[in-house]
C-alpha cells in the first residue's frame, strides 16, 4: 500500500497531466473548444520539438514552420488525388515524415556549421525558401493551397463514427493527445538522458564540450533531426485534420511565432513548450471572442489583426522581465514558498 | 541587347537599395556584433510612414521626409534603449530572439495603423521622364536612387573614415575595454551606430517606394536582402558592401529576366526568393566574410 503511495506521490505530475486529458473532452465538448485543443496539441508537437533545440542545445531554427509545411503538403499532395496516383493516409504519412526527417538531416549537416545569428539567418532562409516553393507550386494551388486531403481515423471511418460513436472532433483529440504523450514522453527521456546532458554541454560552451569528448557536430546534427520529426509528425496530424494546407499556413510568421511560444513558455523545461502554446493559442482565440463579443455592440474592430502586435508586445515583455519564461516564474514561486516554509520552521 | 542593359539598370537601382539596407546592418554588426534583425522593418517604416505623409496627409515632400527621418531615428534610438542596455550580458541567443520580438511588434504595429493592401506607393518625387540609353529606358527615379546612394556612402565614408566620432566608433567595433579606457563615451557610440543605420534604412524606404511600392509585410524580405547582400561583399567594408548590394540586386535582376530560359523554365521569376536565399545560405556557410576578403575564413558568432 505505501509503495503504491509512493509511486503516486512521485508521478502525481504525470498523473494528474492524465486526468486532465481525460476530463478536458467531458467539459469542453463543443466543437469550437475541440478545435482548440486539437490545435494547442498539434502546435505543441512543433514547439516541444524546437524547444529541445533551443532550450537544450541552445541553437535556434527560424524556419521550423517550413519542415512543418513541407511536411503536410507531402502527405496531402500524396493522398489526396491532386497527383496522377492516390496513396491511402497511413502510407503517406509514413512517406511524409521519413522524407521530411531524411530532408532536415541534409539540411543540418551545412546549416547547423554556423553559429549565432548566422544561424538564425541561415533558417530565416530556409523557411522562405520552403514557403516561396510552397506558393509556387502550379500543381499544389498555389496561394490558395488545396483540400480535399482524407481524414485520419482512429479504426477506419465507418467503425469509429457509426459504431463507437464517436465525432470528428473527439477522434482527432484522441489521436493528436495520443500522440503528444508519446513525444513529450520522449523528450522528457532524451532530458534525462546521456544525450540531453551532451545538448545541454554544447549549450553552455562548445568548445568545453568538445574537449569533454562530445562530437559537437553530430550532436547538433542529432537535436535539429529529432526536432523536425517532432515538427513532421505535427505537420501530417495538421494536414489530416484540417483536411486542407494553404502557404499561409507556413509562412515566416508562423515560424516566429513558434519561437515566440517556446520563449514565452520558458526554455528551461518541457513544460515551457506546453504552457507557451496554451497560452497563445488561447490568445489567439480570445482576440477572436472580443472581436465577436464587441460585434454584438455593433462595434466593428478587426481585433484580429492585433494577434501579431500581441505576439511582439508579450515576447519583449517575457524577455525583459521573466528571462526563464513563464515556467521560470513558476520556479520563483516555488522557491519563495519553500524559503518560507522554511523560515517558519526556524521561527517554531 | 538592349534587353540586358534593362536589366542591368534594374539591377543596379535595386542594389542599391540592397547596398543601404546592408550598410545599416553593417553599422551595428561592426559596433556591437549583434544582427539587427528589425533593420527590414526600419525599410518598411520609412516607406508607409511616406506614404501616409505625402499620400494621404498630402504634406510637401521634403517637409514629409525630415518627418519621416525623425520619427524614424527616435524610434531607432528607443530600439537600442530596449535592446542593448537590458541585455548587455546576455548570451547570443537572447539579443537575437529579441531584436526578432522588436520586428514582430513593429510589424504588429504597423499592421494595425496602416493599410493591409500590397504594393501601396506615393507619387513619384519627379515626373515621370524617360531617358532613352542604348534601347533601355532609364528613368529619372533610377537616377535619383542611384545618386542617392552614391552619395549616402560617401558621406558614411567621410563619416567613419575621417571624423573624429567614426574613429570612435570603429575602435568600439575593435575593442570596447580598451576604447572605454581611453575616453570614448561607448554607449553614446553604440546609440550613434544604431541611430544611424535606422535612418538609413528608412531612406532606402522611402527612394524604393515610388517605384515598387511598400506594404507592411515586406519587412522581413528587405531585411534578408539586405542581409544577403551584406555577406555577399562582406560585412566589415563599405566599398565591398556597395559592391556586394550591386552584385545581388543584379544577380536578382537577371533572373528574372533570364531564369526560364537558362534553365529550361525550370526556375521562373518566381522563384527569386528561393534563389537569393539559397545564395545566402551557401555564402553563410562558405564564405561567411564576403567574396572580397581576403583574409580567409574566420568564424563569427
Amino acid at each position: 500500500m505505501k509503495n503504491i503511495i509512493d509511486f503516486i506521490k512521485k508521478k502525481i505530475n504525470i498523473i494528474s497531466i492524465f486526468i486532465l486529458i481525460m476530463i478536458l473532452p467531458v467539459i469542453f465538448n463543443s466543437p469550437l473548444s475541440m478545435r482548440i485543443l486539437i490545435e494547442i496539441g498539434i502546435i505543441s508537437m512543433v514547439v516541444l520539438g524546437l524547444n529541445l533545440l533551443m532550450g537544450l542545445a541552445g541553437q535556434i531554427s527560424m524556419g521550423h514552420a517550413g519542415i512543418f509545411g513541407l511536411s503536410a503538403y507531402i502527405t496531402g499532395l500524396l493522398s489526396s488525388g491532386r497527383l496522377n496516383f492516390t496513396l491511402p493516409p497511413l502510407i503517406s504519412i509514413i512517406i511524409a515524415i521519413s522524407i521530411t526527417t531524411v530532408l532536415s538531416y541534409l539540411i543540418a549537416f551545412p546549416i547547423l556549421k554556423l553559429k549565432g545569428h548566422y544561424l538564425a539567418m541561415g533558417t530565416l532562409a530556409m523557411g522562405i525558401i520552403f514557403y516561396s516553393i510552397f506558393a509556387n507550386l502550379s500543381f499544389a494551388g498555389g496561394f490558395d493551397g488545396f483540400s480535399n486531403i482524407p481524414r485520419l481515423w482512429l479504426f477506419g471511418e465507418n467503425f469509429t463514427k457509426n459504431f463507437l460513436g464517436i465525432n470528428k472532433y473527439l477522434n482527432g483529440y484522441i489521436i493528436v493527445y495520443f500522440v503528444l504523450i508519446i513525444l513529450f514522453w520522449i523528450s522528457n527521456n532524451i532530458n534525462n538522458s546521456k544525450i540531453g546532458r551532451s545538448f545541454k554541454a554544447i549549450h553552455t560552451s562548445e568548445i568545453a564540450a568538445s574537449t569533454l569528448g562530445i562530437n559537437v557536430t553530430k550532436y547538433k546534427i542529432m537535436v535539429f533531426t529529432i526536432s523536425s520529426l517532432f515538427t513532421a509528425i505535427a505537420g501530417i496530424l495538421f494536414a489530416h485534420f484540417y483536411c486542407g494546407v494553404t502557404p499561409s499556413d507556413f509562412s515566416i510568421v508562423k515560424s516566429i511565432s513558434f519561437v515566440t511560444m517556446v520563449v514565452i513558455g520558458g526554455t528551461s523545461s518541457i513544460w515551457g513548450a506546453l504552457i507557451g502554446t496554451i497560452f497563445l493559442v488561447l490568445i489567439n482565440y480570445s482576440l477572436e471572442f472580443i472581436q465577436d463579443f464587441l460585434s454584438k455592440f455593433n462595434i466593428h474592430v478587426n481585433i484580429i489583426d492585433f494577434n501579431i502586435l500581441t505576439y511582439g508586445l508579450l515576447f519583449i515583455i517575457v524577455l525583459i522581465f521573466l528571462p526563464d519564461g513563464i515556467i521560470g516564474l513558476k520556479n520563483k514561486i516555488v522557491q519563495l514558498w519553500r524559503k518560507k516554509i522554511v523560515k517558519n520552521r526556524e521561527d517554531k | 541587347m538592349s534587353n540586358f542593359l534593362q536589366y542591368c539598370i534594374t539591377g543596379i537601382t535595386l542594389g542599391m537599395i540592397y547596398a543601404l539596407i546592408a550598410i545599416g546592418f553593417s553599422l551595428i554588426y561592426r559596433v556591437t556584433n549583434i544582427i539587427n534583425f528589425a533593420q527590414g522593418e526600419f525599410v518598411m517604416l520609412g516607406g508607409m510612414l511616406m506614404i501616409l505623409f505625402v499620400h494621404f496627409l498630402k504634406i510637401n515632400y521634403f517637409i514629409s521626409v525630415i518627418i519621416v527621418l525623425l520619427i524614424i531615428g527616435i524610434l531607432s534610438f528607443i530600439f537600442e534603449r530596449v535592446t542593448l542596455v537590458p541585455f548587455k550580458n546576455s548570451p547570443v541567443l537572447i539579443k537575437i530572439i529579441f531584436t526578432i520580438g522588436a520586428s514582430i511588434f513593429i510589424r504588429g504595429i504597423s499592421m494595425i495603423i496602416f493599410w493591409k493592401e500590397p504594393g501601396l506607393r506615393y507619387e513619384n518625387f519627379f515626373e515621370d521622364k524617360y531617358f532613352n540609353l542604348f534601347g533601355a529606358v532609364i528613368t529619372l527615379q533610377d537616377i535619383f536612387i542611384i545618386v542617392t546612394t552614391l552619395l549616402i556612402f560617401i558621406i558614411i565614408f567621410i563619416l567613419m573614415e575621417i571624423s573624429i566620432t567614426g574613429k570612435a566608433m570603429r575602435a568600439c567595433a575593435v575593442n570596447i575595454k580598451a576604447s572605454n579606457i581611453i575616453g570614448i563615451n561607448v554607449p553614446l557610440m553604440l546609440r550613434f551606430s544604431f541611430i544611424i543605420s535606422g535612418i538609413l534604412g528608412a531612406i532606402a524606404g522611402i527612394i524604393i517606394t515610388p517605384k515598387l511600392g511598400m506594404s507592411y509585410s515586406t519587412g522581413v524580405f528587405w531585411g534578408i536582402k539586405g542581409f544577403t547582400a551584406s555577406i555577399l561583399g562582406g560585412i566589415d567594408s563599405n566599398y565591398s558592401i556597395l559592391l556586394g548590394g550591386i552584385i545581388l540586386g543584379l544577380l536578382e535582376s537577371l533572373i528574372t529576366g533570364y531564369g526560364s530560359d537558362i534553365s529550361f523554365g525550370l526556375f521562373s521569376s518566381e522563384y527569386k526568393d528561393v534563389f537569393i536565399c539559397l545564395l545566402l545560405i551557401i555564402l553563410l556557410i562558405i564564405r561567411p566574410n564576403g567574396i572580397f576578403s581576403k583574409k580567409g575564413l574566420k568564424e563569427r558568432v
